[in-house]
């Protein structure tokens, strides 16, 4: 943490493998004062979790990849600025590729079910593979139609695994609201996924 | 009725717990793409601050290339009108090294002349 010395002390001469142990805030303030061990630090830590966050709401390699790109862009463009405490830095990257991959799904809308890739994990079946697959591309382009708020609340549950206090902290939201963003967005999903549910192959529970 | 054709809550949850599986390891060559935006940026923010010595500010606040060329041009014409004036200008080479006092005097009193004293004494 920042406690340990002086600015200058930490600059370039702490040990490589204590930077893992660094907060975030701290490594962006670093990373903002010259220091290239803190980029590569910042690069390591967020990169995979900004891909696979850009992967799951997308669902095609190439464009999670630029999407992620994008959104560490923005993270080393807003360094010099970042007020720490203010915000968290996992928070504020969730929020950045969020959206940045639900603008991409939306101008992609007119895509083709064929023309979106197809997840790369081997399923079993090639029809049930391309009906996962279709069902997967149905949900991201539900997700992406959502409300910013009600898409943020329901992805950082299922996605980063947060609980509904994590979520309402995050978000600057009581409890309560956490629970009422989730619960529309989800019928908010069950209803633009209606009309797909004979086609997606649903089986009766 | 409705349950046959709206998706239940529980399949929700399940396609969407299905999409948080789906996240792969970014590759190698996207990790390198992002370091290398991470150092460039870097760099751009840094570097005209680490060049600031007293000299870089000094040769900025003549006014850079432009400005120190004008103050060159200007010190050479100083230099050569000093030294080989034109006719017209009054030689004050000349004016300092004084050689013959008495002409000096007589013609154009040099700095050095002191013309003043001897008038004084002559009196």
């Amino acid at each position: 943490m920042l406690a340990r010395g002086g600015l200058a002390e930490k600059h370039m001469t702490m040990p490589f493998d204590t930077l893992d142990d660094a907060s975030d805030d701290a490594l962006l303030a670093r990373y903002a004062a010259g220091d290239a061990s803190a980029a590569r630090a910042l690069t390591l830590r967020f990169t995979p979790k900004v891909f696979a966050q850009a992967y799951r709401m997308l669902g095609d390699r190439a464009e999670a990849e630029d999407v992620a790109q994008e959104a560490m862009l923005r993270l080393w463009r807003i360094a010099p600025d970042w007020k720490p405490g203010q915000a968290r830095v996992t928070t504020w990257l969730f929020r950045v590729t969020s959206n940045l991959a639900t603008d991409r799904l939306r101008r992609n809308r007119g895509t083709a079910i064929d023309d979106v890739a197809e997840p790369q994990d081997p399923a079993p079946g090639q029809e049930e593979r391309m009906q996962n697959c279709a069902r997967l591309t149905a949900m991201r382009a539900a997700l992406a139609a959502l409300p910013e708020r009600q898409r943020l609340a329901l992805t950082l549950r299922h996605f980063e695994g947060l609980s509904n206090p994590d979520i309402a902290a995050q978000l600057e939201i009581s409890i309560e609201a956490v629970e009422s963003l989730t619960a529309r967005a989800k019928r908010a999903l069950a209803r633009a996924l209606a009309p797909q549910k004979a086609a997606l192959g649903y089986t009766d529970d | 009725m409705t349950r046959k054709t709206t998706p239940t809550q529980a399949e929700i949850e399940a396609l969407l717990d299905s999409l948080a599986e789906s996240g792969p390891e970014p590759s190698d060559a996207l990790v390198a793409r992002v370091m290398e935006d991470a150092l460039a940026r870097q760099s751009q923010v840094w570097q005209p601050r680490q060049r600031d010595g007293f000299l870089s500010q000094l040769f900025s606040a003549l006014g850079g290339w432009g400005g120190l060329g004008g103050l060159v041009a200007a010190t050479c014409a100083g230099v050569y009108v000093g030294v080989s004036p034109p006719d017209g200008l009054l030689n004050t080479m000349n004016l300092v090294w004084v050689v013959d006092q008495q002409e000096a005097f007589d013609a154009a009193p040099g700095l050095t002349g002191f013309g003043w004293l001897l008038e004084e004494e002559g009196a």
